[in-house]
């Protein structure tokens, strides 16, 4: 068991399963299966990509790339050539990870990692967490 | 036609630690990509930010999603009419 | 005739093993011959649709009655199947192999979002989204959706084009 009680403004907390099944859960997130569906849902995308990217930062900026079909071509340079979209097989989805995904609504976050092919949810305060992390 | 949003993006790529930035329509096809950002990217961003949207259901706005990886991190946010990514490396 | 009960193939191996191929509930009403009733229906809905009408409701509502008494399983009636935990598990396991070698890459684990982390704690603690980031997107959603709008579509040729032409004229050249 994590100990959460040391984050931040946190209101709640899961651990789930890849396919969705609730391991434990406290606070507002207790038994919340609809959370626990809607990150699993979350997870099950792939977005491979290379921030160490060969090409100058500014590539992009002749107006080439306007969704055009000519216009694919030329930024698939600077991605994987595998990595068409969602398969996710290319070099740059094997060396490259997420580590973290924070989902932030106005008043409440929902923080997301993966640890031990489980996923760990904390539910948070924005106001509480900005007070705590400045002191 | 487009103009304007090419203007926008430039805009946006030339603030600091941006190196990505694409805005998808509502159908998740790509309107235009700069950067490290890549056409093949949209669909993935678009449904990633509908999905955010539904964590919280009881929450009317649209929620920002923060990706992190040790080189940078993405930002994705999603309007009715569009979804736009932002590459940030740190 | 057009209901037979599949299960009646299964009646030799019932009650014998107890594998994947047992059936969960026992079916007693389908086993009785009482429910062979479709045939003689038919000819009794075509006598009466005619000369009496009630007579024809009270055997629709006759078939009715035996068709959900088909259709009913009657769960008291069955003996109950518990598994224990050992029993339990050793089916999973043999389900699962059976599954593995038929079709190997339907078990492996699905390709997350994230990547595994050693250290939860590190990452739930973490600062939300910066207050600079925060402003950043909402200029940026402000500035893209403005420029959205200002999209129109700019026609620079004839928005009707004239088929009829051009047709007959192929018409005539394939002649």
């Amino acid at each position: 068991m994590v100990h959460v009680e040391k984050v931040p403004g946190q209101k709640g907390y899961m651990v789930i399963q890849e396919d969705g099944t609730i391991l434990s859960s406290t606070g507002e997130l207790s038994s919340n299966e609809l959370t626990s569906n809607q990150i699993t849902s979350l997870m099950s995308h792939s977005l491979p990509v290379d921030f160490n990217t060969s090409s100058s930062p500014t590539a992009g900026l002749n107006g080439d790339v306007n969704g055009s079909g000519e216009a694919g071509g030329h930024l698939n340079v600077s991605f994987s050539p595998g990595g068409s979209s969602n398969g996710g097989s290319g070099d740059v989805a094997r060396g490259f990870k997420w580590n973290r995904i924070t989902v932030q609504f106005k008043d409440e976050s929902y923080v997301a990692c993966l640890s031990n092919r489980r996923i760990h949810v904390v539910k948070r305060d924005n106001a509480e967490s900005a007070a705590t992390s400045q002191q | 036609m487009e103009a304007q949003l090419e203007d926008q993006l430039n805009a946006i790529m030339a603030r600091p630690g941006v190196v990505g930035v694409t805005c998808v329509d509502k159908r998740g096809l790509c309107l235009s990509a700069k950067g490290i950002a890549s056409p093949n990217m949209s669909g993935v961003l678009s449904s990633i930010a509908d999905q955010a949207r539904k964590v919280d259901p009881a929450n009317s706005s649209s929620p920002i999603v923060r990706l992190e990886s040790d080189q940078g991190y993405c930002l994705v946010q999603k309007r009715s009419d569009f979804t736009l990514g932002i590459f940030k490396k740190y | 005739m057009g209901c037979c009960f599949s299960c009646n193939d299964d009646d030799d191996s019932q009650g014998v093993d107890s594998s994947e191929r047992a059936r969960l509930l026992q079916d007693p009403v389908s086993n009785t011959p009482v429910v062979r009733v479709p045939q003689s229906d038919s000819r009794v809905v075509g006598n009466s649709s005619g000369s009496h009408p009630q007579r024809g409701q009270e055997d629709e509502l006759a078939k009715i009655l035996q068709e959900t008494a088909s259709a009913m399983i009657d769960v008291s009636g069955s003996g109950s199947h518990s598994l224990d935990q050992r029993e339990f598990q050793e089916r999973t396991r043999h389900y699962l192999a059976k599954v593995q070698t038929l079709s190997p890459t339907l078990l492996r684990p699905p390709n997350l979002l994230l990547g595994d982390t050693p250290n939860p704690e590190k990452h739930l603690g973490a600062p939300l989204i910066s207050q600079e980031d925060i402003d950043l997107m909402e200029w940026a959603m402000n500035e893209v959706e403005a420029a959205l709008y200002s999209i129109r579509v700019v026609h620079s040729e004839d928005l009707v084009v004239p088929f009829g032409g051009q047709q007959q004229a192929a018409m005539s050249v394939s002649d």
